[in-house]
């Protein structure tokens, strides 16, 4: 079930005069159980696409549909949306996660009976039950992220949308953070995720957009698109000394580098038995395909020059 | 929206007593201002004259200080809540809501108001009328009018909202504006006659403190009046006034919301 269709959304804002457009086509759609990852470099557009989803910012063309609902034509369609925004607090400092969670919970419609069943169960998830008293102001920033979170999730909403929710963590906090993304998902959950810290789009993502200048550049299935980009470079290992003839002849070959004990052979499968059959008959200690990491992929993609 | 209404009660109530600092140091300016005030009175007029002898006047000046009070507290808090609320990066959540912002903002208005300012009036009104060795002439009267002129405060608030909303910083404005609604509520519209008195009733707040002031210290600042206690022509005039007004103050706000949404100016300061 598709739970968040945006298409075709355009912003431009206009200061002193000067009109920037922020944000340029762009669609998406996440299905229930998915995490997306919506990357970009700062000032492309991610902070703005994802407020025009939760409509907190009003697009000049194109439509949201959550859950079948227009956020801006239908206030019931914020039920279905929770977010956590980045260099926000998110939660109020002076109260308890507790009462956090039971605020927030009416606030997205609940009930306060309902929101106080949820509370505590969520916060036993967390691990924050030994907190539930205790001001947020008191909790390390790992408890207040994960609270962020939690409150954004009270209500369970259809489509979550978390903004940096790794930033500033420690590797213990993130982990935490990086678990209860996975569970929410695995609970039928759509989740759009934007962060820099790559590593975590490519071990949390379903999905990957990747998003320049307002426009987005790459959209699918993140294995696919690491597979796209992989599968290209072979490393291969030897063992003792290459005689030169050998030597000259790979060198010699475009897509073939010679080190010390080593091979790199960029190119088809096919090609790469002809740069075996000239390696016999030293033995062969490893041969690795390399996969590329989306932290490449992304910078390959980013610094690539706009098509027309 | 009760739930709401509840929950915002909840929250108010709990950073009220969990800072109780703030709450005591409120009460205690508000009650040295009003002695201040008193005092100012007691030495103009004579040392000799005792508190009791104020009469009508000393009631006039208790009823138009917690008015003026909890006006200016209605006035401001929603801009405040707008404010502070970006500060410390919450705002975009109170927006993440099914609820409409305008109903948001004027329930955690109500909230702010019940907790804070009734509590602080409560304790204030206890020590003054303590110190004074009075006691007021609490007509049933008395709440409709309040009602009017919290109508016409919230509108105002709402329009201080909206433009809080737009331009992120407005301190310098509400202050102004709290000495605007010390007027509007001080103004002797109920003195007036026609046609000074159609515009009186124009004015936001001003007929609803009129009114309320005849009502409940008839004697009050030295004109005497014969009319009767309640007027219900007075009183319709005095709704009508706070209903245009917040009416005016919802369809600013609900602009200003639009804008803000439009040139995505809703987020931290």
């Amino acid at each position: 079930m598709i739970v968040l269709e945006a298409s075709q959304l355009r912003k431009t804002f206009r200061t002193r005069g000067r009109a920037v457009a922020a944000v340029r086509g762009v669609s998406l759609r996440i299905a229930a159980g998915e995490v997306q990852a919506f990357l970009g470099p700062n000032g492309a557009g991610k902070t703005t696409t994802i407020k025009m989803i939760a409509g907190l910012i009003d697009p000049d063309e194109g439509r949201v549909s959550v859950a079948g609902k227009d956020p801006f034509r239908d206030p019931g369609a914020l039920r279905e949306v929770g977010a956590v925004l980045e260099g926000n607090r998110n939660v109020y400092w002076r109260l308890t996660p507790l009462e956090n969670l039971e605020y927030f919970g009416v606030l997205r419609g609940l009930s306060p009976h309902e929101a106080r069943r949820r509370a505590l169960p969520l916060l036993e998830r967390l691990e924050l039950a030994d907190k539930r008293h205790a001001p947020v102001q008191t909790l390390s920033r790992g408890m207040q992220q994960k609270l962020s979170i939690a409150v954004a999730f009270i209500h369970h909403p259809k489509l979550l949308l978390l903004d940096e929710p790794t930033l500033g963590l420690d590797v213990e906090a993130s982990e935490a953070v990086k678990v209860l993304i996975r569970e929410i998902a695995a609970e039928g959950h759509a989740i759009l995720l934007t962060t820099h810290q790559l590593d975590v789009a490519e071990e949390l993502s379903d999905r990957v957009a990747i998003i320049r200048k307002g426009e987005i550049i790459a959209e699918e299935t993140t294995t696919e698109l690491i597979r796209r980009f992989s599968g290209q470079a072979y490393t291969i290992e030897i063992d003792g000394e290459l005689p030169s003839a050998q030597q000259q002849v790979l060198a010699a070959m475009a897509d073939v580098e010679v080190q010390a004990g080593q091979v790199t052979y960029v190119g088809s499968p096919e090609g790469l038995y002809q740069v075996l059959d000239l390696l016999k008959p030293l033995p062969i200690r490893r041969i690795e395909l390399d996969v590329a990491d989306l932290t490449e992929i992304f910078l390959k993609l980013i610094r690539e020059p706009p098509h027309d | 929206m009760i739930n709401l209404l509840l929950a915002e009660i909840k929250r108010s109530w709990i950073i009220f007593i969990r800072y109780p600092s703030e709450a005591v140091t409120g009460i205690v300016t508000l009650t040295a201002i009003f002695l201040a005030l008193i005092l100012g009175v007691h030495t103009v007029v004579g040392g000799g004259v005792s508190p009791m002898q104020f009469g009508s006047n000393l009631d006039a000046l208790i009823v138009t200080y917690i008015l003026w009070g909890m006006s200016l507290f209605a006035l401001g808090i929603m801009a405040w809540t707008i404010q502070n609320e970006a500060q410390t990066g919450t705002l975009e959540q109170l927006f993440l809501s099914p609820y409409d912002p305008k109903v948001v903002f004027l329930l955690r208005a109500l909230a702010d108001l019940l907790v804070q300012i009734v509590l602080m009036i409560a304790a204030v009104l206890g020590i003054i009328l303590l110190v004074t060795r009075r006691t007021l002439h609490f007509s049933p009267g008395v709440i409709p009018l309040v009602i009017t002129i919290l109508l016409g405060t919230y509108g105002l608030g709402f329009i201080l909202a909206g433009m809080t909303l737009l331009f992120k910083r407005i301190q310098n404005v509400i202050q102004l504006a709290q000495f605007v609604v010390l007027f509007l509520v001080a103004v002797p519209v109920e003195n007036w006659r026609p046609p000074l008195q159609w515009v009186g009733d124009l004015i936001p707040l001003a007929p609803g403190a009129g009114m309320l002031r005849q009502l409940m210290a008839p004697t009050a600042f030295g004109h005497l009046t014969t009319q009767p206690a309640f007027d219900p022509w007075q009183f319709g005039i005095a709704l009508l006034n706070g209903v245009v007004y917040f009416t005016l103050g919802l369809l600013i706000f609900h602009l200003a919301d639009r804008i803000a949404k439009a040139r995505g100016l809703l987020g931290g300061y």
